[in-house]
């Protein structure tokens, strides 16, 4: 009975919040006690393999503790390969280590029995008697249950050290990798920047030269300053593209957040949209609440957001077609809808729109691939959500753009 | 008297490109490659507007505007300064404020590549305007 209540009691320590060091002490203590032993330790093999050191005792004095190391040699044989041995003459026993401390310590037997872990001896329990004693099969095979207890107890420690060893680690390598995604885009974006110079200044020869402020060109000469100025604006353009990523993935549009009007960015980006619509040919509805609130947010960013969506609707739909765009002003958030009768948008390809660098296989206009990718960068640096649907579900053409920008500001 | 236009750049062909403009519609035209020269030249040339680069060595166009707030250079107050910069309106504007906490006083901004003609129609209303005042 006593036995059982040893058990028990280990294991609902094991189980709780206390120490390995408390836990082991704790069985040491009530295992010589329900033997009715002098004294009780746990000892674990070093590192190495080399020695066998205390990790808990109970009824030992310091004296008989630290009285020197102990070799994992013969003398331990049959207990490092798993064996319960019992000396039964520890003080005049030649293979006992110590056995001459043994007498003064007042220890005549000792019952070792081996502390298996995974089907290794990592170490053992010793429960000392000052009378000679032979231990019965039943007392043996209780102070090896309360072995393998011991060997949980400590299985639980190395694994909890493990796991938080791994996390420790998972966290550097997390922070690393944060800090060589900065350091790449601070770089890019010194790349950007210097790249950006030299060819503003051709860009603006280009200007010079072709603006007549030199001597008269050839045709044939200004049709080709054209055609490389145009290139210039579009490598201009890529790179500012590269520009404006690097500011989002490096945090920076946050620190441009204010209260915004949201009317003067709709208004703003409705005026660029009706420029280009009248000169492709679309139509441009709109559907917009007159109450509209201010937002926190990065004005010229949502503006250019919005005015993106809206050229890209246009783009994509030919002359004859339509564009139309939606706000709704609900109560968290304001969502803001462009939808047109274009070419639509494959359906394997809706989840990829948004990646860097990504181009429709629909699509026939030259551009970076880059504007969607920044589009989305910025609506996710408000905290808001951007997906896209093709056909549009209204009309069950072209394809429809839908993102969301929460609320904090107030009704105006 | 033709009116007189200061470029301050470091970029020696922003500064040719510009002169060959400027000068091909009557502007006279004088140059400086920093801000601290570009200060000197304003004693001495004291033109009617001053084109100014942002992102320049030893003195940068962020360090002559604060410098032109000071009361000695009052004479200027009423000079139009039109800022050419390789970054947005909004970023030039934001760093400045953080910078000095109080407003980018400039009265015009255009952004690089600078386009020759927009560069003369935003000349035209500027030196207007300050006829006007």
């Amino acid at each position: 009975m006593q036995y059982a209540q040893v058990f028990f009691d280990a294991a609902k320590r094991i189980s709780s919040s206390l120490s390995t060091d408390e836990v082991l002490k704790a069985i040491v203590e009530s295992t010589a006690r329900a033997i009715n032993a002098k004294g009780s330790s746990l000892l674990l093999l070093s590192p190495d393999k080399k020695q066998l050191v205390h990790s808990a005792t109970y009824g030992l004095s310091d004296w008989f503790i630290k009285k020197g190391p102990l070799y994992a040699d013969k003398s331990f044989s049959h207990v490092l390969e798993g064996k319960p041995v019992l000396v039964l003459n520890a003080t005049e026993d030649n293979n006992v280590q110590y056995h001459w401390h043994m007498k003064k310590e007042g220890i005549t037997s000792i019952l070792a029995v081996p502390v298996i872990f995974e089907n290794e001896v990592i170490g053992m329990m010793r429960v000392y008697t000052a009378e000679p004693r032979r231990f019965s099969d039943e007392e043996i095979s209780f102070v090896e249950g309360v072995a393998s207890l011991g060997a949980l107890a400590l299985q639980k420690a190395r694994l909890h050290e493990a796991v938080s060893k791994d996390l420790q680690q998972c966290n550097i390598d997390l922070s690393r990798l944060a800090n060589e995604r900065q350091n790449l885009f601070h770089f890019l974006s010194m790349a950007a920047h210097d790249l950006k110079a030299p060819l503003s200044t051709i860009q603006t020869y280009f200007g010079v030269l072709l603006g007549g402020f030199t001597d008269e060109l050839s045709t044939r000469q200004t049709d080709i300053l054209e055609r490389c100025s145009t290139r210039i604006t579009q490598l201009l353009e890529l790179i500012s593209d590269l520009l404006d990523i690097s500011k989002i993935e490096s945090g920076q549009v946050v620190t441009e957040m204010k209260e915004v009007r949201l009317k003067t960015i709709i208004d703003d980006s409705v005026e660029t949209g009706l420029t280009l619509a009248i000169k492709k040919g679309v139509e441009l509805k709109v559907d917009i609440p007159k109450r509209l609130p201010h937002l926190y947010g990065a004005g010229s960013r949502l503006q250019n957001v919005l005015t993106q969506l809206i050229s890209n609707a246009i783009t994509y739909t030919d002359p004859g077609g339509s564009v139309k765009l939606s706000i709704v002003n609900s109560l968290n958030a304001v969502r803001f809808e462009v939808s047109d009768t274009g070419i639509g948008i494959p359906e394997e390809e809706l989840d990829q729109v948004f990646k860097e660098f990504f181009r429709g296989s629909n699509v026939k206009t030259k551009g970076s691939g880059l504007g969607l990718s920044i589009v989305k960068g910025v609506v996710a640096a408000h905290g808001g959500d951007i997906w896209a649907e093709s056909p549009c579900p209204e009309t069950g053409k072209g394809c429809k753009f839908i993102f969301t920008i929460p609320k904090q500001g107030r009704e105006s | 008297m033709a009116d007189k236009i200061l470029v301050v750049d470091d970029d020696s062909d922003i500064r040719e490109a510009l002169t060959m403009v400027l000068e091909s519609r009557g502007y006279q035209v004088v140059t400086a490659h920093d801000g601290i020269e570009g200060l000197a030249c304003l004693k001495t040339e004291k033109p009617d507007l001053m084109i100014l680069d942002l992102l320049m060595p030893k003195m940068d166009g962020f360090g002559v505007m604060k410098e032109l707030r000071d009361p000695r250079w009052a004479e200027f107050s009423e000079m139009p300064i039109l800022i050419q910069t390789a970054v947005s309106k909004e970023a030039s504007r934001r760093r400045y404020e953080l910078e000095t906490g109080v407003e980018l006083g400039a009265d015009d901004y255009i952004e690089k590549p600078v386009s020759p003609d927009i560069l003369l129609a935003r000349i035209k209303k500027l030196i207007k305007r300050k006829q006007e005042a």
